[in-house]
């Protein structure tokens, strides 16, 4: 969010502006009877900063990026997860009970 | 058309609103008779293997490289020598799935009940809005659209001087038998939810792919790929990894 | 797969659950999800939610979650009398459900009622006959009895039909090993390498059970796993470094000073010793007098 979210609103906006002033322009030159063959400078550049900063904006907005390195910190296998299915319960841990005090209540 | 057509609050009242809260509830209905009709069904032993085989084989063939070549060709002999490699499916064993339907009563039963619980409410629906709310306009779309839409929006009034963002009661219908798949994935559940189009193309590739085609194809698979591994690479990687750690 | 990041996150929740701090769901929650064991902790923890009413209500539907989850963990502590309190509260709830019959049947091993334990699960094996859980439990009372060679046994069958299942397979290799079957060890870690190619851990494993097979092609494969390790893990696993040094030890008194092809990599023993003596130096100086001596003995430092 934050700074992302604005560029965002603000591409969207100049997007906006663009399609009205060029809506506008046509309009201008249906009335002085002239061919169409463009946009006018000022709109393409709009255009161009509208792009960048939606980009920006689709970029920065939706979450962070994910390291696809094997070796970086989100990534490093450091242990295999214990394998819980094959869970043995024979072990020493019978010869020291746990807790006595502890209880459910139902 | 130069001034707007004006719609009866009685059809809101009584068509727009009751027939979106039908479909609705008719959703919400199929759904749970499906769930009360499907039988849950025990995979079969040799169905999983085979899943589970052709699964190991796409891991030989994705990772190869990764492991020795002594035993990249034992494994590979393992899958697919020609007298009981565990990829190679003798000939004429193969059968085809439309005869293991024949031969297998349940699986037709079910294909007949997921059936049923799709059309049977769907043309009574159909034949209800057909009867009651066809032939007139129930609502008025809030933008304007191309003549092209007349067909999809304006179904059963057969008037072209109609603008096209007045909707007929038959339209409706359809607009909300094809999109009310979000309302559902919001009341059922995101992974229950199956609207009908979906519905629709299972049907048509209902039958069960043949397995035995999917053996071979992977057998193929293995067959083609050429070994080359990676391991002595790592070493040279490894030392840049250190030299850098070091530094 | 247990990444850096989320070990030190279910560490510090932990230490912040103990000394009270709250998120003792969380933790659970993460606990359940990466798998790991830390019985004592989640029996304390789960039990103090589930006897407080009001922070048991707020889990909703996941609060048989907890218990079933509670119950295995005081399995493993042997506080039995809990576990089965836990069970017979899932039971009252979902009468005839295969998972609480599971549950039951370890309950019964934990009691180390084995053949009661069997009984069960071969009843409920009746309606599933592919239940791969219980089918992995046979394993695990063949295990807790001591018997291994019927615990392989077992899982060579369970993997004839699953045999896309990693963690058997895993556990297949650890089995072997503890009987001392290295090549069969070896088979099945090849298995676990195809299967997750990324995971840097199998490489450790296989090179190990390599090192430990001996021979100077065993041993030089054994480097390059080392060595994949290395590289996979970005140098900071002690294990394949140490590993990279004793197999390049090995490697040259078998090849005594004739070695051949190992030019390309003659940089790598001495790298791996210096990763090793700063690794050390960083994270336990007391120990690097040890560590130099015993690379010194080896000739890896001077």
């Amino acid at each position: 969010m934050g700074v992302g979210f604005i560029a965002g609103v603000l591409g969207g906006l100049l997007f906006a502006h663009a399609a009205y002033s060029t809506i506008q322009y046509r309009g201008m030159l249906k009335i002085m009877e002239e061919e169409f063959s463009g946009p006018p400078t000022n709109v393409v550049i709009e255009l161009l900063l509208g792009f960048v900063l939606c980009m920006v904006a689709g970029l920065a907005v939706p979450g962070k990026f994910h390291s696809i390195l094997p070796d970086s910190e989100e990534n490093r296998v450091v242990s295999l997860p214990s394998n819980l299915d094959f869970m043995i319960f024979n072990h020493r841990g019978r010869l020291s009970p746990f807790d006595p005090e502890l209880k459910l209540k139902t | 058309m130069a001034e707007d057509l004006v719609l009866d609050t009685a059809i809101r009242d009584w068509v727009l609103v009751p027939l979106s809260v039908v479909m609705v509830l008719i959703g919400v209905l199929r759904y749970f008779v499906s769930k009360l009709l499907r039988s849950s069904q025990t995979p079969d032993a040799k169905v999983v293997r085979e899943g589970q085989l052709i699964l190991r084989a796409r891991n030989l063939r994705a990772a190869g490289g990764f492991i020795p070549v002594k035993s990249f060709r034992a494994r590979r002999f393992y899958y697919t020598n020609e007298e009981n490699g565990l990829l190679h499916v003798p000939k004429g064993q193969a059968q085809n799935p439309q005869a293991q339907m024949f031969s297998d009563p349940n699986m037709a039963m079910d294909m007949m009940k997921k059936n049923l619980s799709m059309i049977i409410p769907q043309s009574l629906t159909f034949a209800w809005v057909n009867f009651f709310f066809s032939g007139f306009v129930a609502a008025k779309l809030p933008f304007p659209l191309t003549p092209r839409f007349r067909s999809m929006l304006q179904n059963g009034i057969d008037l072209s001087t109609v603008d096209v963002s007045y909707v007929s009661g038959r339209s409706w219908y359809f607009l909300n038998l094809f999109g009310l798949r979000g309302l559902f994935s919001l009341i059922l559940g995101e992974e229950n939810a199956m609207d009908d189009t979906q519905r629709m193309m299972q049907m048509g590739g209902g039958f069960g792919v043949d397995p035995t085609k999917n053996l071979g194809a992977e057998k193929d698979g293995i067959d083609i790929i050429q070994h080359e591994w990676t391991l002595p690479k790592m070493e040279q990687r490894a030392e840049m990894v250190l030299r850098k750690l070091v530094k | 797969m247990v990444g850096a990041t989320e070990e030190a996150r279910l560490n510090q929740l932990e230490s912040q659950v103990d000394n009270g701090g709250g998120g003792a769901w969380e933790y659970l929650c993460l606990v359940r999800k990466l798998k790991a064991r830390r019985s004592e902790k989640v029996l304390r923890h789960g039990i103090f939610i589930l006897n407080s009413h009001i922070a048991r209500s707020k889990l909703g539907g996941e609060e048989w979650t907890l218990y079933e989850q509670v119950a295995v963990a005081a399995m493993d502590c042997h506080r039995n009398d809990i576990a089965n309190d836990c069970i017979e509260a899932l039971s009252k709830k979902f009468p005839g459900s295969i998972r609480v019959g599971r549950l039951k049947g370890m309950l019964l091993e934990a009691k180390g009622a084995w053949p009661d334990a069997e009984k069960i699960y071969a009843q409920l094996l009746v309606d599933n006959p592919l239940d791969q859980i219980i089918l992995k439990r046979k394993v695990a009372i063949a295990k807790a009895q001591g018997n291994l060679a019927a615990a392989v046994e077992y899982l060579n069958n369970y993997l004839e039909t699953f045999m896309a299942d990693h963690d058997a397979w895993r556990e297949l290799a650890e089995l072997y090993i503890s009987i001392q079957m290295y090549k069969q060890a070896a088979f099945c870690y090849e298995e676990l390498i195809l299967s997750q190619p990324t995971v840097p851990l199998y490489h450790l494993a296989y090179a190990d059970v390599l090192y430990t097979m001996g021979g100077l092609e065993n041993l030089q494969a054994a480097k390059k796993y080392y060595a994949s390790t290395i590289n996979l893990t970005g140098g900071k696993n002690t294990r394949a470094l140490y590993g990279i040094c004793l197999s390049s030890v090995a490697i040259n008194q078998l090849t005594k000073g004739r070695n051949k092809d190992e030019k390309d990599s003659a940089d790598l023993q001495p790298l791996a010793a210096e990763a090793l003596l700063k690794d050390y130096k960083e994270r336990a100086p007391e120990k690097l007098p040890l560590v130099t001596a015993m690379l010194r003995n080896i000739k890896l430092v001077s």
